[in-house]
């Protein structure tokens, strides 16, 4: 019986070629596209997820509430750690985390990497594997360190690590460190990541801040035994707060906080390690939700649309197989019979669709994973089973509203042939509806998301950004001298206009690498915080950046680099002076305002514009310069940078680029939104479209009788391509009623995650109604038109 | 085997309730053959599917082998039909899809016969039928008699013990309608009890009982005088 249904099944399949390309064709794209997608969203939701205790581990964050607003930060000082383990001994692990630049010296050889510095119970606490050493000892010395698998075998090769010295030379200072252990590199899914692994005391900043409550530069994980949830280990935090940070309190008081609702202005919360990967708001670190979220829903798009194309077709071609389920009814054939017929022909149907999305997925997957930036792997049994499991369960509605109905046919009113098979038309349209509604609203978010990237990328920032090159020096190189030799040999060159060298980047530049640094302070009886940037001469001018008030940094005054500070406008305005010129502000060692800069942004365009202080960089400073800018006539002086920098450093990599390129690279994850919305519209149009014309066939080739009469009667062609039009231009216009607002509300509230974003684009919907309705005409018109042309005489002939 | 008792068939049509079968009384024994005649519309059609099963009556009873169908429920009807009958149609109406053979086969599908079993049964009927030849072609591969001619082999495959036709050779020419005929005549003289619907006096004469339906009630109902053109010599 089993052979039998399959082998029917089999020559239903060819028989409806059309039909079964089209479902074949969209349930194996849909299949793959969201399987894909899936995965990714698997994956970002199973970040951290792999640690025994993690369910146990929190990161420590601080809650203040200034005067001018609520800040959340995930730095702590480094003393904070004793205070926690004296007043709440119950906690099991308190654990410090920082990293910084290093470059490992091995042999002779040098080379660039990073390390991590922590706590010796790091590895007891995250379930990291040790392939050599064990958690509670391989941090047990302050002079070892714990190699990643990557890094031992980029220093040692095939040699074994373990008992060897190494020469780290952090932040300007040598340290020879003994390998104490070999770790695996961390999991794809982890949101900590590490080379190098040392106690937390050879970090360069630890000897004079180890009781110093005041600087904040590590983060700080804690685990919490069993007993204790997060809501009962945040009340203890405030007795800790209370006792170490009164001075901080009092300040904030003073300065006008308002307390939160438990009366606090500045607490310690717990962010769980889970939630890591997801948050923007604390660490700055994760992602939006909003990703994973979204390629959920368009995953569900896409599978709704494809199972509405299935359901409409196999539903439409079933009715018309009335006669054959009378015959078999006739010839004894059980409902049960009946209905097993239908399902192994879907059956059939979805098992090569699925099939073929397998081989899909696993076709695209390298350029996905491009995508985003990510490596996953197609093996993922429980994910092939779920959307396996989706398949089955649509097939199971596409397979069974038939079978039931068609099960259900009297036979004898059948066989008569004087019942017309009765059209599923509410069903048909109401899908068909939901289809272009998903549709349109995907075609809408495309439309805004290209709109608004357009917009970050082209949104002047304040400063040149086409003609000035940024060059990374490297952690190896003693910058001042590099600014200095670059400075010396480009004096000549005629496409160099100016040279300057800075601290951090602006945007992002090919090494991957931002950073900001958050300085405060108090002034008078204030709080104030301020970005701090570090620059050396000739930084403004380089840039481009007009001031609107005082002078540059200049080497006519030797006091510029340990007493002066150029400020920008916003950073001007909530100091409040009439004129900010002349303002000593109170960072340690007193430092004038000299110059207000007009605001440009420092910060990526999802940030709204913040204070800014910039100082001069000196050589004994503990600030390195990371970049050289450099302003150029054109954009083909690049080249000549090149061959200087090879000249005086050929061992160290260029990697240059300009400033247009960096702003762009910041809104990678905005493209890849862009790239997924435009291909995943295109791909709901499509497959809606392939559905659409599939129930046009149906339609025209129920109503060929009609058709014929109609003709023979003396209507023209374009009445009868009216005819069978219409109904399908208004569910598309009805769709875009419904979508419109729905794209409207979701745009709007990602438009507002944007310090800076278009307003919304009004014409995107009219636009994407057009390009709906143009569509779907296009693909009416073909078959409508078809079935008008055909000779009425054909159509009637077989009565 | 089969006895009618003032069995009804309406319809409704708006407010009004029209008969298609009204007040029918008959008795019909093993190893008959009957014919219905009758003008288009009186009712013919309707009785030969009420008494296969495939509509319900709306009133009267209906016994078939003492079994009160009327009464029993929908899985119980589908048993005894599934047990004792075979239909042959006017349209042929074989599947389309599948070959000569499978269309044969089909209703031993329905029946759960084992594949060995169903291979030599439909061999046999192949052979009887001497259309072996043409067991691989499809319904539209060949001419109508011959597509009659395996709607018959389908319909008595499973050895049914009354055959129902509606208008066998209505859409056939005289001498493929004379060989269905002949092939209903044996099987009548094998035991199998035939009802047929039909317009043709000459094929009404293969029978031996002709009932005569007009406005959906029995006018007439009389014994065939066998002829001995009839019994001819073959």
């Amino acid at each position: 019986m089993i052979y039998n249904i399959l082998k029917i099944a089999y020559r239903n399949i060819l028989k409806r070629k059309l039909f079964s390309a089209i479902n074949v064709i969209g349930l194996a794209v849909a299949m793959g596209v969201s399987l894909l997608l899936l995965l990714t969203v698997f994956h970002q939701f199973s970040f951290d997820n792999f640690h025994k205790n993690g369910d146990r581990i929190y990161q420590v964050y601080n809650v203040t509430n200034h005067s001018s607003g609520i800040a959340k930060g995930a730095t702590q000082a480094s003393p904070l750690k004793e205070a926690l383990e004296s007043e709440m001994p119950e906690l099991e692990h308190v654990m410090r985390w920082s990293s910084g630049p290093a470059s490992i010296k091995y042999e002779g050889d040098i080379i660039e990497s990073s390390i991590r510095f922590t706590d010796a119970n790091f590895f007891e606490m995250f379930s990291f594997q040790l392939l050599e050493g064990t958690p509670n000892q391989v941090l047990a010395n302050l002079n070892t360190v714990v190699l990643s698998e990557k890094t031992a075998a980029k220093v040692f090769g095939e040699e074994n690590p373990i008992g060897k010295t190494i020469t780290l030379n952090i932040a300007g200072k040598a340290y020879r460190m003994e390998v104490s252990g070999l770790v695996e590199d961390e999991p794809n899914n982890s949101s900590l990541h590490y080379n190098m692994i040392t106690r937390f005391e050879n970090h360069p900043d630890y000897q004079d801040n180890k009781d110093n409550f005041d600087n904040q530069f590590l983060g700080m994980f804690v685990q919490l035994p069993p007993t204790l949830s997060q809501q009962e280990a945040e009340e203890k935090l405030k007795g800790v707060v209370h006792k170490y940070r009164n001075d901080e309190i009092e300040q904030l008081q003073k300065d006008g906080a308002q307390p939160d609702v438990e009366g606090e202005v500045y607490s310690l919360k717990l962010l769980p390690l889970n939630d890591l990967h997801f948050d923007t708001e604390i660490t700055g670190n994760g992602i939006s939700i909003a990703l994973p979220m979204g390629l959920l829903i368009i995953a569900f798009f896409i599978l709704v649309i494809v199972c509405i194309n299935f359901i409409n077709l196999t539903i439409g071609t079933a009715l018309t197989r009335a006669r054959e389920v009378g015959v078999r009814k006739v010839l004894g054939a059980t409902k049960r019979q009946l209905i097993s017929q239908f399902f192994g022909e879907v059956s059939l149907l979805i098992f090569v669709a699925l099939f073929l999305g397998l081989i899909l997925a696993q076709f695209g997957l390298a350029d996905y994973n491009q995508l985003f930036r990510q490596k996953i792997s197609l093996y993922n049994p429980t994910l092939i089973f779920a959307i396996g499991s989706i398949l089955v369960f649509v097939g199971l509605i596409g397979g069974s509203y038939p079978a039931l109905v068609l099960s259900r046919f009297q036979p004898a009113s059948v066989l008569k042939g004087s019942t017309s098979v009765q059209k599923p038309g509410k069903l048909r349209n109401i899908l068909v509806l939901l289809q272009f509604t998903l549709s349109v609203f995907l075609i809408i978010c495309t439309m805004i998301v290209w709109n608004q990237i357009d917009y970050l990328r082209s949104k002047p920032l304040g400063y040149s950004k086409e003609d000035v090159i940024s060059i990374p020096i490297g952690n190896e190189l003693d910058s001042y001298q590099v600014l200095q030799r670059m400075r010396n040999e480009l004096a000549a060159n005629p496409n160099v206009k100016s040279i300057t060298g800075s601290y951090g980047n602006l945007g992002m530049g090919k090494d991957g690498s931002r950073t900001t640094s958050i300085m405060g302070f108090s002034q008078g009886d204030r709080l104030l915080r301020t970005h701090w940037a570090v620059v050396d001469y000739d930084y403004f001018e380089t840039l481009n950046i007009p001031l609107v008030e005082g002078r540059s940094f200049s080497p006519e005054f030797p006091t510029d680099s340990s007493e002066s500070i150029i400020i920008n406008e916003t950073f001007a305005r909530q100091l409040g002076e009439d004129s900010p010129i002349g303002t000593v502000l109170d960072l340690g060692p007193d430092r004038k305002v000299i110059g207000v800069v007009k605001d440009y942004h420092f910060l990526p365009l999802d940030k709204a514009m913040e204070p800014l202080s910039l100082v001069l960089a000196k050589p004994i400073d503990d600030f390195r310069l990371g970049y050289i800018f450099v302003s150029v006539s054109n954009r083909t002086a690049m080249s000549n940078l090149e061959e200087t920098w090879k000249k005086l450093y050929p061992e160290t990599i260029f990697q240059a680029t300009f400033l247009d390129e960096n702003n762009q690279r910041q809104y990678q994850v905005e493209e890849s939104i862009a790239k997924l919305f435009t291909t995943s519209g295109l791909l709901a149009i499509i497959l809606s479209c392939m559905g659409l014309f599939g129930v046009v066939v149906l339609v025209t080739s129920q109503r060929t009788k009609e058709i014929g009469i109609r003709k023979v009667l003396g209507a023209s062609v374009p009445s009868i391509v009216g005819l069978i039009s219409k109904e399908f231009i208004l569910l598309v216009a009805i769709a875009i009623v419904i979508a419109a607002p729905m794209g409207w509300w979701l745009m709007k509230q990602w438009l507002q995650s944007y310090a800076y974003s278009i307003d919304f684009p009004w014409w995107s919907i009219p636009l994407a109604g057009i390009m709906a309705i143009l569509i779907a005409v296009v693909t009416l018109g073909i078959q409508s038109v078809r079935a008008a042309l055909t000779n009425p005489i054909d159509a009637l002939r077989d009565e | 085997m089969i006895k009618l008792i003032d069995l009804e068939k309406s319809v409704r049509t708006g407010l009004n309730r029209a008969w298609i079968l009204n007040q029918v009384n008959l008795e019909i024994k093993a190893g008959e053959f009957v014919t219905i005649m009758g003008p288009s519309g009186a009712g013919k059609t309707t009785l030969l599917n009420i008494i296969g099963m495939l509509e319900s009556p709306t009133g009267g009873e209906y016994h078939f082998l003492d079994e009160p169908v009327h009464r029993l429920n929908e899985r119980k009807r589908h048993d005894i039909h599934k047990q004792y009958m075979g239909f042959v149609f006017q349209a042929y109406h074989l599947i389309d899809d599948l070959t000569v053979y499978e269309n044969i086969e089909t209703p031993l599908l329905y029946r759960n016969v084992k594949g060995k079993d169903r291979k030599s049964i439909v061999a046999d009927i192949l052979d009887r039928f001497s259309i072996v030849a043409k067991k691989d072609l499809f319904p539209d591969q060949l001419s109508g008699g011959q597509q009659q001619l395996v709607g018959v082999a389908r319909a008595v495959i499973h050895k049914p013990r009354l055959l129902l036709a509606d208008e066998p050779t209505g859409n056939l020419h005289s001498k493929q309608g004379e060989e269905i005929m002949e092939l209903f005549r044996e099987l009548n003289e094998e035991g199998v009890t035939i009802i047929q619907v039909t317009h043709s006096e000459k094929n009404a004469e293969y029978g031996s009982r002709i009932i005569e339906i007009v406005d959906g009630n029995i006018r007439t109902d009389e014994q065939v005088r066998k002829s001995a053109s009839v019994y001819g010599t073959k």
